[in-house]
């Protein structure tokens, strides 16, 4: 692949370093990924894919621009509130870097499309804000073989995890088999989050999927990880295949994409 | 003693981030590790849990020994 000077001086922090070069940037702009949501998460996850220079990244949100969203959602601004996210997600990107392709879907991802979507990305990431999509999103990724870079956040505290059962390591329900019971993790706006929160582990979530896409470094697969602002600390928690998982084990009873009922009384009330 | 941390909404339910469980034995599955947390703290919910003992992956047949760190992970939806 040869680079325009342009893109030579764009790229040039990453060509400089021996693990990534003219080869792992070339790399990145033949890649394609798939970030479901641009909310918290999706927004700085968006932001350093596209700065890489990630030839397609596809963003997938079905909701508008909320003045409460702008505390953490950094991909878009007071200008954009009222407005598809997907489309604001676009705009930013496209202004901040133009070799990057962007395809935006401006609806919420379901059963019966979902898969159709992930199919033509090489890695896929949840930065969505229920635990329906987060399993939907899951069994979808493991269907389509795609590896699938996980964030949630909790107040203060987030996740992080790289999903790939077709390799040896767990999927999201050797670690969580199904949604937690109604009422024991509050969802959605039920919950506060510190806005900050959301950069270091959308960022995070980024960083993984850039090193997967070069192949560098030890990734989170195998691992899921703990972040606590409050405490400014990190934990890694070894999570291993569940034999018996029911997607990803060896009798699998999970064969389609299963739909839950969002457990959160206010979204629905929107 | 056992060292037990709460994750996550847990904290809140239980009203800590960590306990010293007293087993009175030198180990235990982490079923009656569960139990004891669960006859300690009326607020901690019955669900299953991820767990783990000294940072791997743990389950309910798993031997807890004195000294030994158990964390309990509730999922976040959060995004």
């Amino acid at each position: 692949m040869d680079f325009t000077e342009e893109q030579i001086e764009r790229y040039s922090r990453h060509i400089i370093l021996p693990e990534v070069g003219g080869k792992g940037q070339a790399k990145l702009l033949r890649s394609s990924v798939f970030v479901l949501g641009a909310g918290g998460l999706g927004s700085p996850a968006l932001l350093y894919l596209a700065s890489a220079g990630v030839g397609t990244i596809g963003v997938a949100d079905g909701d508008l621009v909320d003045l409460s969203n702008l505390q953490r959602q950094i991909i878009h601004n007071s200008t954009r509130v009222g407005t598809p996210k997907s489309l604001s997600a676009k705009k930013t990107i496209e202004d901040l870097n133009p070799d990057v392709k962007v395809v935006a879907y401006n609806e919420r991802l379901d059963a019966a499309n979902i898969r159709g979507v992930l199919r033509d990305y090489d890695i896929v990431l949840d930065g969505s804000d229920n635990f329906p999509t987060r399993f939907l999103m899951n069994d979808a990724a493991f269907f389509e073989k795609k590896t699938l870079v996980s964030g949630s956040m909790f107040r203060f505290e987030g996740q992080v995890a790289v999903f790939k059962p077709r390799d040896g390591y767990p999927c999201y329900r050797c670690l969580y088999p199904e949604p937690p019971p109604k009422g024991l993790v509050p969802s959605c706006q039920e919950a506060g989050v510190l806005g900050a929160l959301a950069g270091v582990i959308g960022v995070l979530q980024a960083v993984e999927a850039i090193k997967e896409i070069l192949g560098i470094g030890e990734t989170l697969a195998g691992y899921l990880m703990l972040f606590d602002s409050l405490r400014m600390s990190f934990r890694k928690v070894r999570v291993r295949k569940d034999p018996q998982c029911a997607l990803c084990g060896e009798n699998s009873s999970i064969k389609e994409l299963v739909t839950y009922e969002e457990a959160c009384e206010l979204r629905a009330a929107k | 003693m056992i060292r037990v941390l709460f994750f996550g909404m847990l904290a809140g339910k239980t009203g800590c981030r960590e306990f010293s469980l007293d087993m009175k034995k030198p180990q235990a599955p982490l079923k009656e590790v569960m139990e004891a947390l669960h006859a300690r703290f009326s607020g901690l919910p019955r669900a299953p849990y991820m767990t783990a003992i000294n940072e791997e992956q743990a389950e309910a047949s798993s031997v807890v020994k004195d000294g030994d760190e158990v964390a309990i992970m509730p999922p976040f939806s959060g995004g």
